[in-house]
Formats: structure tokens, sequence, C-alpha cells
């Protein structure tokens, strides 16, 4: 017992250890306390380990008193929770990673207490700490079953902008084919939907859009689609009208037999989409009614209402583009709000609110203007402004987006190269060098040559339209560079990956 | 042209009576009638001087179609294309000819239909036609090919003049197989193209075009057939709606078809045609250097001088001008067999093409200084410039306050930049998503079917797809 607590509290021997070092120790420790019996683990009433040991520093240490404690009685649970949350809130994925089994083996324990005491809004942060140390060093970069528990009951909870801070990172990596069983592709479609509906609640359109896209092109053997595309693909027209306005249409990236099964099964939002993009609103008007119970039947209604409250917005809008000035009455008359029915028309008092709310939100720029009392009624003018553009400010944007786009470029390149490197490539290249006579492959080359492509340290503004058109037309470096390509080894695609070993 | 024909089918049977009633309906509710535009003043020309100008089927065609569309000439124009289809001995034609006229001058002598000579020529071209037929038939026993080409061309001269188009048409594309030479060939097809055009078949003008550049192979034929060839297409382009390549065909017409394709269109029309066309769908340096400094349809256009000086007016910014030309001959051209259905478009591409030149060099406008210029209310000049602004024709904005026209401020620099940022962004996004596909693959997490119904590769799904599909994902589409 207490050579356990020794060994586990001399385990980081001195802050600056060299990796290898620190992967040694971390083995060696792990060994030792993987032989421990259970009972040493436990601890007596008066030296807990729980309370010796910190949930940081020596994380590997309680770890291993909580499967211990937990294999002894299952029931402790009901006393451990607090501090289990604490822990999964505060440990360091770096100890912990030798043993990932044992820890999602706990983890699972918590959740399944979190849920039979129907809170899921315990496990949030829990399940946030663990997504980003449990693939340490790429974090939530990774793609893990944890994503899709963890969504789901931010969504279960309501607390949708605690989902951000795993949504809002980037996917970058799935799990190497064969290394966890717990990933199917299930997980990944429901994770990509529940996150769309976050940002839905959150109205971050075009995120949302993005989600949703990525369900519907993702990829299938054969003509296979799953109900998750088709529940998608629902979501996906309305965010579409939300964010597009009146231009719906479908993208070109959705496979055929996807985009055929969406359209059979979706049909009332094509046409809801269709009534929408006439522009039209009494046609609007009645498919709105048509589709309604089919919508709150799916849950969509609430998005549908968005859309048809954005037609006025839409019309207002469209309207700066045709007039610099109009009155109230003249944009009332307009017949532009698809939510009442025709017959109450908007009192241009309350359009007067409206456009100013509008302006408010900075929407749309315009000044309204009372020419001088005529009788009883007064007359009100809207003038109509561009929206200010600002050269700084767009400038500041586009320097973000190089960045960014330099980052996405140097991402695919690398891809380029792992897929270069895979067996399917290299059968296929040596196949096709075999049946050539040994003639060299004119497109590996190309990729060859785009490989050594000179590197310009940084990319010049006037580059950027270039690089909107291909895929590795430069880029530098980045600094996590070495790091992602030390944890692949991508001689090996269905290893394992090791890491820093 | 089509209504004429159609009319004239329907009429030739017995069921002649339903498509009467129909006219004779349109006739009482002018104005609530859109199917057949009815010219109630007198046009320009001079009925006579105007057909003489023409021959063959055309002749009859035009004054059918003058008949039927105005009132006032419609006496004078039937009665000449009776007196016309009864020597040519055309029965349907004649009927419908005599029924029209029934409606103008009912006690007119001709407005009765001739019994007598109907029974007597359609015996007289029936017995025709059975004797062209025997003679074809004895030609094929006797395997000449010339002779059979003849005999072929014989029948469908017959048909055509007698006035079933689409038996000449059968006929003339029979000859097809018998042709020996290169002339013979462009004689059949031009007689096909002829016949199309008579039956408003412009798509198969079109084929038929595309059909005989294949065989125009010497300078010679070039020559003599291009004219036609560019009149017969630029017809079929006018009647698909495509302007700009019909002005084209009818602006590269040789003015050495002089009176050779008259029994389509005489130089008068290939001058309006083409100019019409032009004003359409050119702009104002296209005008200059296509049109007006044309060598060869400066011919064309000394015919019609109005013509060319709408044209001269577009290009020197007097639009106003320029439309009211244009309103001066608009009962001229409705009563056109070929632009009478384009008109209203031709004029109305005419008048947005002049408000949009006429704007370019001014920052502000008044609305009143506006309506002015095109002639027209302001309120209908609003109406106009709210739906070219919302076409996105025009760049301005409307002040309902000041009654002003203001151009949009563009801010080049703006936009090149929101542009960017626009494109860059899709990129990214683009580029993400594959990436995400790629790496779902490479996990082998497709989306496979139910177990029970695996087909095929089994659970390694992932090899399906080889490196080089993978790869092709990637950069295929325009990451």
């Amino acid at each position: 017992m207490e050579r356990f607590i020794g060994n586990v509290l001399a385990f980081p021997a001195s802050p600056d250890l060299t990796p290898a070092e620190y992967n040694k120790d971390l083995k060696t420790l792990n060994d030792f306390l993987s032989k421990l019996p259970a009972t040493a683990l436990v601890g007596t009433r008066d030296s807990d380990p729980l309370e010796l040991l910190d949930n940081r520093a020596n994380s590997l240490g309680i770890l291993y008193t909580f499967l211990a404690r937990l294999s002894v009685d299952k029931n402790e649970i009901h006393q451990l929770w607090p501090k289990l949350i604490d822990f999964f809130s505060e440990f360091d994925g770096r100890q912990t990673r030798l043993s990932k089994d044992h820890l999602l083996a706990v983890l699972k324990v918590l959740l399944q207490f979190c849920d039979a005491c129907n809170k899921p809004i315990l496990a949030l942060r829990p399940l946030e700490h663990t997504i980003t140390q449990l693939n340490y060093p790429t974090g939530a970069k990774m793609f893990s079953s944890l994503h899709t528990k963890f969504v789901k009951r931010c969504l279960d909870a309501r607390s949708f902008r605690a989902a951000l801070a795993i949504l809002d990172v980037d996917i970058e990596e799935f799990p190497v084919k064969g290394s966890d069983k717990d990933v199917t592709y299930r997980d990944v479609l429901q994770y990509f939907l529940y996150g769309s509906m976050v940002y839905i609640a959150m109205k971050k359109w075009r995120r949302a859009s993005d989600f949703l896209q990525f369900v519907l092109s993702y990829p299938a053997t054969g003509n296979t689609v799953s109900q998750v595309q088709v529940d998608a693909f629902k979501k996906f027209v309305l965010v579409t009208l939300m964010l597009e306005g009146r231009n719906f249409q479908l993208p070109k990236s959705i496979p055929a037999p996807t985009a055929r099964a969406c359209r059979t099964l979706g049909r009332p939002y094509e046409a809801f989409a269709t009534a929408y993009a006439t522009g039209n609103p009494d046609l609007l008007r009645r498919e709105a009614a048509l589709v309604k119970e089919i919508f709150q039947a799916d849950g969509n209604w609430g998005i549908a209402e968005q859309c048809l409250e954005n037609f006025r917005r839409l019309g207002i809008k469209a309207l700066t583009s045709t007039y610099s000035t109009l009155s109230i009455e003249a944009i009332a008359s307009r017949d532009l709000d698809v939510l009442g029915s025709k017959a109450t028309t908007t009192s241009p008092e309350e359009l007067e609110r409206y456009i100013l709310d509008m302006i408010d939100r900075k929407e749309i720029k315009a000044s309204l203007s009372h020419s001088s009392t005529t009788g009883t009624s007064t007359s009100c003018m809207v003038s109509f402004h561009d929206l200010p553009a600002s050269e700084i400010d767009i400038l500041k944007d586009l320097e973000a987006q190089i960045s960014r786009t330099v980052q996405i470029t140097n991402q695919a390149r690398q891809l380029d190269k792992k897929l270069g490197l895979s067996k399917e490539w290299i059968n296929y290249t040596s196949k096709k060098r075999g049946a050539a006579g040994g003639a060299t492959d004119h497109i590996d080359q190309g990729f060859e040559e785009m490989d050594d492509y000179p590197v310009p340290s940084r990319v010049g503004m006037l580059d950027m339209a270039a690089l909107g058109g291909i895929v590795g037309g430069g880029g530098m470096e980045g600094p996590g560079f070495q790091d992602y390509m030390g944890q692949y080894d991508p001689a090996d695609d269905d290893m394992q990956p090791d890491y820093d070993e | 042209m089509a209504d004429t024909f159609s009319m004239a089918d329907d009429q030739g049977g017995a069921s002649s009576a339903p498509a009467y009633e129909e006219y004779e309906q349109s006739l009482s509710q002018q104005s609530a009638s859109s199917t057949l535009i009815i010219v109630p003043d007198l046009p320009r020309f001079d009925l006579e001087q105007y057909v003489g100008n023409y021959s063959g089927r055309m002749k009859v065609t035009r004054l059918l179609f003058i008949g039927n569309h105005c009132p006032p000439l419609a006496v004078e124009a039937l009665k000449a294309a009776i007196s016309i289809v009864k020597a040519d001995r055309d029965v349907r034609l004649y009927r419908q000819a005599v029924q029209s006229l029934q409606v103008f001058a009912p006690s007119d002598p001709d407005a009765r239909l001739d019994e007598e000579w109907i029974e007597k020529t359609t015996r007289e071209v029936k017995q025709k036609t059975d004797r062209l037929e025997a003679e074809l038939k004895s030609y094929k026993n006797n395997m000449i090919k010339e002779s059979i080409r003849i005999g072929h061309k014989d029948l469908g001269d017959h048909f055509y003049t007698t006035g079933d188009l689409a038996s000449a048409y059968r006929a003339f594309s029979r000859m097809r197989d018998y042709c020996t030479s290169n002339k013979q060939m462009l004689d059949m097809t031009l007689s096909c193209i002829l016949i199309c055009i008579d039956q408003a078949q412009y798509t198969s003008v079109q084929t038929n075009v595309a059909k005989i550049r294949t065989h125009m192979r010497s300078d010679e034929d070039l020559k003599i057939h291009q004219p036609k060839v560019n009149i017969a297409a630029g017809i079929a382009s006018l009647a698909a709606g495509n302007y700009l390549e019909a002005a084209r065909y009818f602006i590269t017409t040789s003015p050495a078809i002089g009176n050779d394709y008259n029994n389509v269109a005489t130089m008068n029309d290939v001058a309006i045609y083409g100019g019409l066309t032009a004003l359409a769908s050119m702009d104002r340096n296209m005008l200059k250097l296509e049109v007006l400094e044309s060598a060869t349809f400066r011919t064309f256009l000394e015919l019609e001088p109005h013509i060319r000086r709408a044209l001269t007016a577009f290009h020197s910014s007097r639009y106003g001008e320029c439309l009211s030309i244009l309103e001066a001959y608009r009962n001229d051209y409705l009563l056109d067999p070929f632009l009478q259905k384009h008109i209203d478009k031709i004029y109305e591409a005419v008048r947005t093409k002049s408000i949009v030149q006429y704007f370019i060099p001014f920052s502000c406008v008044t609305l009143d200084a506006m309506s002015t210029a095109f002639g027209v209310p302001s309120e209908q000049m609003e109406k106009e410039l709210v739906r070219l602004i919302e076409g996105g024709k025009l760049h301005a904005r409307i002040d309902t306050q000041n009654r002003l026209v203001t151009s949009k401020e563009t801010q080049l620099r703006v936009e090149v930049h929101r542009g960017t940022l626009a494109m860059a962004e899709e990129y990214e996004r683009a580029a993400r998503l594959r990436m995400l596909q790629i790496n779902v693959v490479r996990s082998g997490l497709e989306i496979k079917p139910p177990k029970g119904q695996l087909s095929g590769p089994g659970p390694m799904g992932g090899g399906v797809l080889g490196g080089r599909e993978l790869r092709s994902m990637m950069f295929g589409n325009g990451a």
C-alpha cells in the first residue's frame, strides 16, 4: 500500500523529462500498477489514496484506485460519483494513455450512473475533458465514440453552448481501421447530425449546413443509404433556405443513390423549398399549411418557422437593392409577412418597429424619417443605404482566411502523402507498372512534382484567387507537422498507431 | 405562320366548324384574345407591291396571313390569295381562304365555296397523284436510280403545289437514297428546308441546314447556296428566340441572293430581320462593327432605310428616336409571319437595352427625364425600372421620395475582396469535406448494407476504393 502511494507520487521524477524518459517511467509505473492486487489499491479508511493523491499530478494512480474500488463493489459509485466527476474533469491524458481501456471502463460506469439519475448535464464536463485528453496529443481532432455520447448529452441537457467546445474543433482523423471497435459509421453520422442540431439551436447556420452536408455526402458501399442521412436531408433543406434564401439547390457532392432516397422520403421538404424559392407569399402560405404536420412530426417545424420569418427579412433586404427611399406604406402593401394570413396586413407602425429592429441587427442600413404631419396620419419614409464596407475589416478577414487556407492545403498534402504510401495505392501503381512494362506512372510523377513545389514562406494576397482553384498550390510547413507525422507510421496502414516511442 | 397552317389542316377536313367558331370568337373579343393578333390599322406598305415581291407558296402564305390578321386589307388580300390557290389547285388553302373571306365580305362572289371546282380539282389532283405514283412504281421496277429520283421529285413537286406538305416532305426525303451527285443532294435538301419553313417546323429546318453544310464542297456551291442556307438558318434561329445567332446569319448573308429566294424572304425581309434581331441582341459597339460597317449588309440596309435610321439612332444614343421609328413600323412587322410572335419580345429587348445604355453615363436621373426620353408616363417608367433592377439588368436604385434614379456605387476593390473571401471559404469547406470523406474510407467506416444482404466485398469494404479512387476523390472535383 505504501509502496503503491510512494511509487505513484514519485512518478514524474522531474518536470523536465524528455518524452522518451517520460514514456519509459510511465511504462514501468503502469506495469507495476497493473500487477498490484485490487485490495492493495483500495486503501484503508485512514489512508485513502483518493485523498492522498492529486487528480492531475497522479492521474494514473487515481484511475487504478477507482478501478479497484468499483471492481470490489459496484454500488460504491453512489459515493464515488462526485470524485469521479472531478477526476474526469481534471486528469492528465499523458499518464492514462497506456491504460485507455481502463479509463473508458470507469467512464462508462460514471455515464451509466448519470443516465440512471437522469442528469445528463453531470456528464458533460467529464466527457469534454476526456475527449480532449483521450487521444493525446491530437485531442478532440481524433474522432471517438465519446464525441457522439457527448453531443447527445448536450442535446439532452439542452446546454448547447457547452457542446461548442468540442464541436468547434474540426474532426481531422478517424480511428485507424479495426483499432476501435466502439466506433461505427452510425456514431460518426449521429455525431454530425447532433452537431448540426446544436448549431441550428445556436443559429449558426453555416456550420450546421457544413455538418449536414458531410452527413449527406458520407461515403457508402454500394447503394446503401442511412436513415440518419434522410433526417439530415430534411434539416439540410431548411438550413439552406435560412442561409441562401431564395436560391435553393442541392449541392452536387451528394452521391446519386443518397440524393434519390432523400428526395423520395423528404418530398414535402423539397416542395416547401420550391414554394419558398418562387417568392410568392400566397403559394408559400399554402404550402406551409400543407406540410406543417409532417414537419412537426419530424421535429423540424421550428426551423421552418424561422425560414418563414426570414422571408420578410429577405423581402425587405431585396428592396434595399431596388429602392433608395420608399414609404413605409409602400413596404407594408407588399405582403411579405407569410407567418400571418393575408387578410391581416401589417400596420405601418408595426412594420416600422420591424425595420428598426433589422437596422439594429445590422441586417440593413437605413434611416427612417417622419415627414410633417398631414392631417391625422404621418407618413414615414425609409431611406436605404449601402452596407458600409470597411476595407480594413475585409483585409483582416482575408488574412485569417489565408492562414486557414494554407493550413488546409497543408493538411491536404499530408493526406495525399499518406494516401500515396497506403497499401491500396502502392498495389495499384505497382500493378500498373507491371502491366506497362516498368514505364513510369505519370500520375504518380505528377504528385511527386507537386510535393517538390517551391514553397513560398507566405502566400501573397494575389495568390489567394489562384489558391481557390488548386490544391497543393503552396504553403508553409506548420509547427505541428512533425508531431502529426510522428504519431502515424504511413507504411503500415492497418497497424495501431504508436505514439512517440 | 404556325396557326395559319394548323388552321389549314383543321379546316381541310369535315371538322371545319370548331376552328371557324374559334376564329369568329377571337374577332369579337379582340382585346381578350392573346392567341390571334389583329392589326386594326393599315400598315405602311402597299399590298400589291408587297406581295408582288414574293413568289411561290410564300405569296399565298403572306396573303392569307395578312387576310387573317389585318381586317382593313383582308378582302383584297384574301381575294388575291383565292385566285392564286385556284390556279395552284390547292383545295385546302382554298377552303380556308374562302372561309376567312366570308367573315369580312360575306356578299362577295368569291366568298362562296365553289363546290364544283373543289370536286373537279380534287379529282384531278388525285388522278395526277395516281399517275405519278404509278410512274414511280415502274421506275422502281426498272431499277434506274436517276429515274426513281425524278419520279420522287415530280411527286414531291406535285404534292407541294397542291398543298400536301407532309407528303411532299416525305417524297423529297426519299430522294436522298437516289441522289448521285452533290448538286442533286443540295437541291433535294433545299427543297426540304423550304417545306419545313412552310410548315413552320423550325427544328427540322435547323437539322436540314446542318445536313446541307456538309454537302457544300466547292466554292461555286458556296456562292450559290450559302445565302439561302443563311436565311433559312436565320429564320430558324429567330423562331427559336435566339436573336444574336439569327442576327449573325442575316448580317452575313450575301447580297448576291437578289430575288432568288423570294419564295421565303425578300432582300427587304433580310434587312428587317437582320436589323431587328441585331438591335435586340447587340450592344452599341457590336452594332457598329458588325452591322453598320458590314459591307455585305449595307446593301440590304439601303432597301429599308428606316431600319438603318433606327440602327444609327441607337448607336448614337438617341434611344427615343430609335424606339419611335420601330414603333411606327410595328404594324408592318406584326403582319410578317416570321416576326409576328417575336416582335413584342424584340421590342422589349431593344427597350431594355436602351434604358440600360441610356443610364450608363448618368449617376442620377430624374424619373421624369427618363419618362420623357422614352415617351411613357412616369408610373409606367418606374414599374419598368423596378423590373429591370430586380432582374439584375440595371444597376440603379429608385428614390421614390425625390423621384430620382440613382446609380449604385460599385466598390470594385471591396467586391473583389468579398469575392475572393467567398471563394476561399468555399474552397476551405470543400477541402475539409473531401478530407473527411477520405478519412472515413481510410478508417473503413463507410455505410454498409445490413449484414443479411452483404454482397461482394465483405468486411474489408474500404478495399473497394483503390488508392486511385481515394486520390481522385480528393483532386477530382476541384476540391
